[in-house]
């Protein structure tokens, strides 16, 4: 009987070990297409290529993005960004927040530190509350380029 | 020994169960109403009615809608009206890596009927791992689309 308690409680380890799998391993991905411009008289700037998004106007604009999430969870934002060069640059950061509107956590700015090519963004983990809201926001300078989302 | 197999058996059906009922759950459907216009001078010609987008100016405009994934092979669907042939809707697909390089495009697909819904069902695409997919439809003026399915 007690071998048998044992082996149950191995297998009870084995079940929730597995669902605690499934929770962290629910990663998204997103094209930034799915975004919006911050401010409402920008959308003639962001043009749409196969799903990234670029800064077609003459000065930096910030363009955002809500991140779908389910329940309280842990998640890593990763964004893919091109800025062409040092001097058309651009910077993100993300947050999440509370069903009511109450910043839980933020993150700093991050930018690429090569230029001409794609780079991926990486911000420390967030711990979300449960039906709570995830963003992203970028500053985008002319012709650079936000692409893709990944949490 | 027999009965250490029995509870073996059974915990493995159960668990074996859960990963099924997980797995089976993760298509995921939008109505149209999630996209944007492809061009930001368009936003006026696409009306909302019920998710479903109606193009309401008088030549063909295209509407693209970036689907949220968390899992590798889709098949994307979607549900079109097209009032008929002379106002129609053609519809692609496509997966691109986490850093904007195609990963497979499909063609365009058309209903084939007229006047009421019809599901255009695309060839099976793999998005990679962080990758992104969307959709775009051209559509004809008073022709449009309801939902994304994948």
């Amino acid at each position: 009987m007690a071998t048998l308690l044992r082996f149950g409680l191995v297998a009870l380890l084995i079940v929730a070990g597995s669902i605690g799998l499934a929770t962290t391993s629910d990663a998204r991905s997103i094209l930034a297409f799915f975004g919006q411009p911050q401010s409402p008289s920008d959308y003639a700037c962001f043009t749409n290529s196969g799903g990234a998004v670029f800064n077609s106007c003459g000065v930096t604009k910030r363009f955002c993005i809500s991140l779908p999430y389910a329940g309280h969870s842990l998640h890593t934002v990763e964004m893919n960004v091109l800025a062409p060069d040092i001097n058309h640059n651009i910077s993100c950061f993300v947050q999440g927040v509370t069903r009511d509107h109450q910043p839980v956590v933020t993150s700093g700015f991050l930018s690429p530190s090569s230029f001409g090519t794609s780079q991926t963004l990486t911000f420390p983990r967030m711990n979300l509350p449960a039906a709570g809201g995830l963003y992203a926001c970028c500053d985008m300078a002319p012709s650079a380029s936000l692409q893709s989302l990944n949490w | 020994m027999k009965t250490w197999m029995r509870f073996a058996i059974v915990t493995a059906l159960i668990a074996g169960a859960m990963v099924g009922i997980a797995t089976t759950s993760s298509a995921t459907s939008f109505p149209a109403f999630i996209g944007q216009p492809q061009a930001p001078g368009d936003y006026t010609c696409f009306v909302n009615s019920g998710g479903a987008v109606f193009n309401l100016c008088g030549v063909t405009k295209r509407f693209c809608a970036a689907l949220l994934v968390s899992s590798s092979d889709h098949n994307v669907e979607i549900n079109v009206l097209a009032p008929d042939i002379d106002h129609n809707v053609a519809c692609f697909a496509q997966a691109v890596t986490r850093d904007h390089l195609s990963a497979g495009i499909t063609g365009f697909l058309s209903p084939g009927v007229f006047g009421s819904s019809q599901m255009l069902h695309f060839p099976t695409l793999s998005v990679p791992a962080a990758g992104g997919l969307y959709a775009c439809c051209d559509i004809a003026p008073s022709a449009s689309i309801q939902s994304f399915n994948y």
